[in-house]
C-alpha cells in the first residue's frame, strides 16, 4: 500500500470520528481538531489498528500526535511484514 | 529513603490514597489495584496502583467483572514498571493507551532564588471562598473532560495538614493553580493549570518557581511532579529531570 493509499483510508476514518467536514493533512495534529480529545484518540487508534490489521506498541501510541505519525508507523509495520 | 523513581510513584499513589479516604468518595482497594469511583463526570475517577499480578487469573476475572459492571472509571494510570505485561492485559479489558506523563524530580538546591513577582501578580494560599471558586474554575477547564472538581473535595483536601493549594492572580483574577502534597520523603506538585486564554505567558512557570523556593526553605525532600507532554519542556527549564513514565489509558466504549 502506498503512502497516499494509507492517507486516504485514514482520511475516511477521521471523517467518521471527527465529522465529515473535517479536512486533514499529514501535519494535522490533535491541537488542530477540537473534537480530538482523549476519547476520540483511543477510538482513532483502535479503528486504525483494525483497518490496517496492525497493533501499535505502547511507546508508539504515546508518540502519535499527528496523522503523519500514523502513516509512518503503518509503513514501518508493512515493511516489517513483507 | 527510597530511590527517587520509586518516590515519584509513591507520592502519586499516596496522593490518590488520601483522596480515596475522604468521606463520600467511593473507592476500593484490591490486592493488585486501587480505584477511586467518584460520581461520573466528577474528578477524580481513576484506576491506579496497578501491580503486575493483576494479570493472574483470579485477579483478571475480578477486574473484568468490575469493568463490566459499568461502575468503574474510564481512566487507568499505569507506571512503566512491567508495562509490557500490563499493557496487553488492559487492552484485552477494553482500555487503550492515549497519553503519558513524565515523572520528574528536582532535588533541594541552595541556588534557587525567589522569583520576581511583578506588581500586578500575587500568589495566595487557598483559604477564602472566592479564591477557591476561582481555583476550581481554572482547574476544571483543564481536566480530562468531562470532569469537574467539586468544592467540597477541594476543601477537604486543603484541610489536611499535608496539602496546600495556591493560586497565582493577575490583576486580582485567578490565572494559575497548584496543589502541594507533602509525603514523608517527597513533595508532590499536582493540578498545575493555567486559564486557557492566558496560557504560554509564563504564569504557571512563575507559580512553580515560587513554590520551589518556598518548599525548599521548609524541607530537604525532593520535589516531584508528573508532567503532561506539553508541560515537560517547561519543567525541564526549571531544573526538573525526567526519570520515569506513567501511561494513561481510556476505556473504549465507542466503536465505529
Amino acid at each position: 500500500m502506498t503512502r497516499q493509499q494509507i492517507f486516504d483510508k485514514i482520511e475516511v476514518i477521521s471523517k467518521k470520528i471527527f465529522g465529515k467536514e473535517t479536512i486533514i493533512s499529514e501535519a494535522t495534529s490533535s491541537s488542530d481538531i477540537e473534537k480530538w480529545d482523549s476519547m476520540n484518540h483511543v477510538v482513532l487508534i483502535s479503528t486504525i489498528e483494525k483497518e490496517f490489521a496492525v497493533t501499535f506498541d505502547i511507546m508508539e501510541v504515546i508518540g502519535i500526535s499527528k496523522f503523519g505519525d500514523f502513516i509512518d508507523l503503518i509503513e514501518k509495520k508493512q515493511t516489517q511484514c513483507s | 529513603m527510597n530511590n527517587i523513581e520509586q518516590e515519584i510513584r509513591n507520592n502519586l499513589y499516596e496522593f490518590y490514597d488520601h483522596i480515596a479516604q475522604i468521606k463520600g468518595i467511593h473507592s476500593e482497594e484490591h490486592d493488585h489495584w486501587s480505584v477511586i469511583r467518584n460520581t461520573p463526570g466528577v474528578w477524580p475517577r481513576i484506576i491506579y496502583k496497578i501491580a503486575p499480578k493483576i494479570v493472574e487469573p483470579k485477579s483478571a476475572i475480578l477486574f473484568s467483572e468490575k469493568v463490566k459492571s459499568g461502575t468503574y472509571p474510564e481512566i487507568v494510570i499505569a507506571s512503566e514498571e512491567n508495562i509490557q505485561q500490563v499493557d496487553p492485559f488492559l487492552r484485552s479489558k477494553g482500555f487503550y493507551p492515549y497519553s503519558a506523563w513524565k515523572g520528574m524530580a528536582i532535588s533541594n538546591r541552595t541556588d534557587i532564588k525567589a522569583p520576581y513577582l511583578p506588581e500586578k501578580i500575587e500568589v495566595v494560599k487557598l483559604e477564602s471562598s472566592a479564591d477557591i471558586k476561582q481555583w476550581i474554575k481554572v482547574v476544571t477547564s483543564q481536566l480530562i473532560s468531562p470532569a469537574r472538581l467539586e468544592k467540597q473535595l477541594l476543601e477537604s483536601l486543603i484541610a489536611q495538614p499535608q496539602i496546600e493549594a495556591f493560586l497565582l492572580k493577575h490583576n486580582g483574577v485567578g490565572v494559575s493553580t497548584i496543589l502541594v502534597f507533602n509525603s514523608e520523603n517527597s513533595t508532590g506538585l499536582y493540578l498545575i493549570a493555567t486559564d486557557k486564554s492566558l496560557q504560554r505567558q509564563g504564569f504557571a512557570s512563575l507559580l512553580v518557581q515560587h513554590i520551589l523556593f518556598q518548599e525548599f526553605q521548609k524541607s530537604i525532600n525532593p520535589i516531584i511532579l508528573h508532567a503532561t507532554p506539553k508541560g515537560e519542556a517547561v519543567y525541564s527549564k526549571l531544573g526538573f529531570i525526567p526519570l520515569n513514565q506513567f501511561f494513561l489509558y481510556r476505556f473504549l466504549n465507542i466503536h465505529l
